[in-house]
């Protein structure tokens, strides 16, 4: 049962990385293509 | 518009009709009804809270903003992501586990029942007057570009939803806006085509940008530190984040959608959909306009896209000044579109001194016809009376009706009304949904049949379409006070959030704390937007802390006196 449960909360936290990390990516990005841009 | 544009208009809305009214799988029921039997996939329900969220105010408007402005509006959006994440974290296990029908019926198993009628309440009373105005200002601008009466576009918009909405409820509202969304991207998508093919031959998409970009419309991030500016990296990420936590945590035409997913995983995965696809979505949209503002560089550009101020001001007492005007602009946006020449040519040869000086001249030609166009807009302020008159909403209807091919026409503006529809259907069906769970079957009828709350919550919704239907119509009498009342919802965002939090993180708050704390929050941003200049967005937050802080003390003054 602990198992199982460390299990799904690695997996959820993976998820909210997922989306942090992409969130940086896409600032970066945004960022780049201001300053490649003005 | 040619006829097959009014048939594509005209298939879309009798498909959305026939496709609303057939999804009305278990909606004979009062949980199929409201929560679609808690059932739908997380895919759908994320498209759903997605379409919700772009409203045609968003196709017609933050078109025309990054048109105007470029694409500063963005950061408005920066801290969305965050906010799904702490969401997923707090509130949404716990509505989903409550199983609640209403975001506020909680409040009551948590607090009482004046602090859960007072939330519902400031929510029906703000959704259903800004929902007026989600219906009243795209309805204003295709009336003008579709060259019907305001009321017959109003109705175009209203009647149907109702009818889906009705009969279908939150399932029909759900998989309708899923297709709506489609459309709405398929359409966006066909613009960006369009307006890059529409360029010049010898103008690359990369010098347009660049174009772009020396005017300072490409700028994505203001880190400058200041209360009064709407949009900088700090309101967007700070002030927004407040206000995302408390509309997709607390406003219930957000939380119904994820309470019809079937469990707590897959309401996580509908709101984290958002969080990756919002900002590049929202970034398609001010890039639109961003595009706009390049074609229009060099395809021969309206001084105003209004056309029916334009003509009042050709024929009117200003004729003389307004033609005066006109020449200016049409010297102005040569020389502009000259420099623009100059400018890209010196970039394809890479010749860096010239593009130093084309750029330069650039943007001196791009200010002088800014100019221009604010004496025209300061002409027809005068002559209309509206102080605060602008047309940037029409700038995207204008381009879409007068340079789009014929086909492209029908589709977009489907997608316009595709964008309204899905908003209107979502906060329809929330409106129903609150008055009947939190006041009619709280304190009418407690006790009675599927059969009859269902009656009740279908008379509830096309109560709510046509009260709004009214407001919208009035709404385009009200001018720039549109403006007021969009921002009506905001004033109370932040102290709703304030009381959710103080009922999730905080166990030894009162309900006493909880109510008090949340006529402070009010009575805080009221003072606040009346005494300082201080921006909206940063309302939330003060409307927050000022709820938690008076909460958590009342809350300890109620604890002692007990």
């Amino acid at each position: 049962m602990w198992a199982l449960r460390a299990h799904y909360t690695a997996v959820v936290t993976r998820s909210y990385i997922r989306v942090l990390v992409t969130w940086v990516v896409v600032l970066a990005a945004l960022y780049a293509f201001q300053v490649l841009f003005s | 518009m040619h006829p097959v544009d009014w048939a594509i208009i005209a298939i879309y809305l009798v498909w959305m009709i026939w496709d609303g009214l057939r999804l009305t799988k278990r909606s004979h029921e009062l949980e199929g009804y409201f929560l679609g039997g808690r059932s739908l996939p997380w895919w759908a329900v994320g498209l759903s809270v997605m379409a919700t969220q772009l409203s045609a105010v968003t196709m017609i408007g933050t078109t025309g903003q990054g048109y105007a402005d470029g694409m500063r509006f963005l950061q408005f959006y920066y801290a969305l992501p965050i906010a799904m994440i702490v969401l997923s974290l707090t509130l949404v296990p716990f509505f989903h586990n409550a199983k609640v029908y209403t975001a506020y019926e909680y409040l009551e198993r948590r607090f009482d029942v004046k602090t859960r009628a007072l939330t519902s309440l400031l929510f029906l009373m703000s959704r259903s007057l800004a929902l007026g105005v989600v219906i009243s200002a795209p309805a204003v601008v295709l009336s003008v570009v579709m060259g019907i009466s305001v009321t017959s576009t109003v109705l175009l918009t209203a009647v149907p939803t109702i009818a889906y909405t009705m009969f279908g409820g939150v399932q029909a509202v759900a998989w309708t806006d899923v297709k709506q969304m489609v459309l709405i991207v398929a359409g966006l998508a066909a613009a960006v085509v369009v307006l890059v093919l529409g360029l010049p031959n010898d103008v690359s998409t990369v010098e347009a940008l660049r174009l772009a970009g020396s005017t300072g419309r490409l700028q994505t991030f203001d880190f400058t530190w200041d209360l009064t500016n709407r949009y900088t990296f700090w309101s967007g990420t700070i002030a927004a984040l407040f206000l995302f936590c408390s509309y997709f945590g607390t406003d219930q035409s957000q939380v119904q959608r994820y309470l019809t997913t079937s469990s707590v995983d897959e309401a996580r995965g509908s709101l984290l959909m958002s969080a990756y696809w919002k900002i590049p979505l929202q970034a398609l949209v001010l890039l639109v306009g961003v595009l706009m503002f390049v074609y229009f560089v060099f395809a021969p550009s309206p001084m105003l896209f209004n056309q029916v101020h334009e003509r009042e001001m050709r024929e009117g007492p200003a004729a003389a000044d307004y033609s005066a005007l006109e020449q200016r602009f049409e010297a102005a946006t040569a020389s502009r579109a000259a420099a623009a020449r100059v400018a890209s040519r010196a970039e394809s040869v890479g010749d860096t001194h010239s593009l130093t000086v084309a750029s330069a001249e650039f943007k001196k030609r791009e200010a002088e016809v800014r100019a221009i166009r604010g004496e025209a807009l300061a002409l027809v302020r005068k002559a209309t009376g509206d102080a605060a008159y602008n047309d940037v909403n029409y700038v995207f209807p204008t381009f879409i009706t007068q340079h789009m091919p014929t086909g492209i026409v029908g589709l977009l503006i489907a997608a316009i009304f595709a964008a309204a529809m899905s908003t209107i259907a979502g906060e329809l069906s929330a409106l129903s949904t609150a008055t009947v769970i939190d006041f009619y079957r709280r304190f009418v009828r407690q006790e009675a049949s599927d059969a009859h709350f269902l009656r009740v919550s279908r008379i509830a919704t096309v109560f709510w379409g046509l009260l709004a239907s009214i407001v919208a119509v009035w709404a385009v009498e009200l001018g720039s006070l549109i403006e007021v009342v969009n921002q009506f919802g905001s004033y109370f965002y932040g102290s709703i959030l304030g009381v959710f939090i103080l009922a999730v993180g905080f166990p030894r708050a009162t309900a006493n704390g909880a109510f008090v704390g949340l006529i402070a929050g009010m009575t805080a941003v009221g003072f606040a937007a009346t005494y300082t200049n201080v921006e909206f967005l940063w309302h939330n937050v003060t409307g927050a802390v000022a709820v938690v802080v008076v909460g958590l003390l009342v809350s300890a003054f109620d604890r002692r006196s007990k």
